[in-house]
């Protein structure tokens, strides 16, 4: 156990940290998101005031995301050159978002707290309904091809937008050479400040906004989205650990001890993506989202009223431990059958073809 | 041992050394109650404002790269080859120019 002089009379486990920091890592490593609409409610499980969970994860996640970028450097899925545009149209998009909350509560706090709440939870359920319906989609393309005695592609998307957007001619025309991509430069930037606008004004760190955002508008590879988005958190994160610093919301020496957990599961995450299909990572992230929106479902159903229902809170912590549980474990199982499936050469059963990669 | 696991091996060690000087760090600084004073000190002047958030960053970083490159350097050494992923391999869609 460990004490923090920044939260008086809280002793906090270094093990649940670390496993907390683990499963973020593995997570966000595979899907390309901070974790942070994961671990801010588990933080505040644990005992953390929320601005402090806030603070602190955000600053966690700054670190990790180093980490998983590192590695998904070396396994070839960052795109740079979209990383830093969409950078640029992120912050200052974010920026945005945050002034026009900032502005909004000023008005009236709690109308604007079930408002905020209310709208964060349409939109995690649409992107995750979205996804899932756009993965299940791809999946049987995938499976058409293999039926039509053709290879099963890495990835494969059959929603249309990224194409529609890239034709728009508006100069100038960039090209993304590791994600084979030709679209204006105020497409991108447009796409970057509208994520951001809407991180910034839900208050999340937005990676699960981008990932779909640049997979489904932009037309990158899922898993070159999953790299650049790591690249992008390590500039919004470290912009918003500055200003939590400022804040006072930084507990820094829990944010330390998770990211030792978060070392081994970004390792963990990362290295999963070269064993699985674009799909897989979308199928994973619709999860992932789904889980946030129940979570952003209870939190609301707290608000709502006024904190008198003890058993909102007790199914907030089952959502959260356990969705981190179930989120890990479908992501080692995918990596652990294929894994053995290329080792004894059996061919993979037809549901995990258009998921995992065995050759 | 391969000349490329014997180079992944004495880049581990000194960044697990470095690694170590940095945990060292953060846990004495816990322990003295400087991280407290630098958690205090932000807001009162601009200089402490910075250094406190400076640190804040500056941790984060400096762990962040130690460790993504030990994790780099161990798996080199352990043998695991990570190779290039083949995004498009076998794309339906030919890549745009």
């Amino acid at each position: 156990m460990v004490t923090f002089s920044e939260i008086p009379g809280q002793e906090i486990s270094i093990f649940l940290l670390l496993f907390i920091g683990f499963t973020v890592g593995v997570v966000g490593g595979f899907i390309g998101v901070g974790g942070g609409f994961l671990v801010t409610p588990a933080l505040v499980v644990l005992g953390f005031p929320s601005n402090y969970a806030v603070g602190t994860d955000t600053t966690h996640i700054a670190g990790k995301s180093i980490i998983a970028t590192i590695r998904h450097s070396s396994l070839g899925n960052v795109d740079m050159k979209l990383a830093f545009m969409m950078v640029v149209g992120t912050m200052s998009g974010a920026e945005g978002g945050v002034r026009l909350i900032n502005y909004l509560k000023e008005q009236g706090e709690k109308t604007v707290d079930t408002a905020v709440l209310t709208a964060s939870l349409l939109l995690m359920s649409s992107i995750a309904f979205l996804t899932f319906r756009e993965t299940m989609a791809a999946r049987r393309r995938m499976a058409e091809l293999k039926a039509a005695g053709k290879a099963i592609p890495r990835d494969q998307q059959v929603s249309g937008v990224a194409k529609r957007l890239q034709s728009i001619n508006l100069w100038p025309m960039i090209y993304l050479p590791t994600s084979r991509v030709t679209v204006s430069l105020w497409t991108v930037l447009s796409i970057g400040v509208f994520a951001g606008f809407l991180s910034g004004f839900f208050g999340v760190g937005g990676g699960f906004i981008r990932v779909p955002a640049m997979i489904y508008l932009i037309g990158v590879p899922s898993l070159i989205a999953v790299g650049t988005d790591l690249l992008e958190i390590i500039f919004s994160a470290g912009y918003a650990t500055i200003r939590h610093g400022m804040s006072h919301n930084v507990v820094i020496f829990a944010a330390f001890i998770m990211i030792f957990g978060a070392a081994i599961g970004a390792q963990i995450g990362a290295l999963a993506t070269a064993y699985v299909r674009g799909p897989a990572i979308r199928l994973i992230l619709s999860i992932a989202v789904t889980f946030g929106a129940i979570a952003a479902a209870l939190e609301l159903a707290d608000v709502v009223t006024d904190e008198s229902i003890e058993l909102l809170g007790s199914l907030s912590r089952i959502i959260m431990f356990g969705g981190m549980g179930v989120l890990v474990s479908l992501i080692t199982g995918l990596v652990a059958m294929a894994i053995v499936l290329k080792r004894t050469r059996t061919p993979a059963p037809a549901w995990a073809e258009t998921l995992i990669v065995t050759r | 041992m391969n000349r490329r696991r014997l180079n992944a091996a004495w880049q581990g060690i000194v960044l697990a050394v470095l690694i170590g000087l940095l945990a060292w760090h953060t846990i004495s600084w816990h322990e003295n109650g400087q991280h407290a004073e630098l958690f205090d000190g932000i807001g009162d002047n601009l200089w402490d404002t910075v250094k406190g958030c400076a640190y804040y960053v500056g941790l984060m970083a400096a762990a962040g790269m130690l460790l993504g490159l030990f994790m780099d350097r161990l798996t080199d050494f352990l043998g695991y080859e990570v190779k290039k992923i083949e995004h498009f391999e076998d794309s339906e869609e030919p890549p745009a120019e």
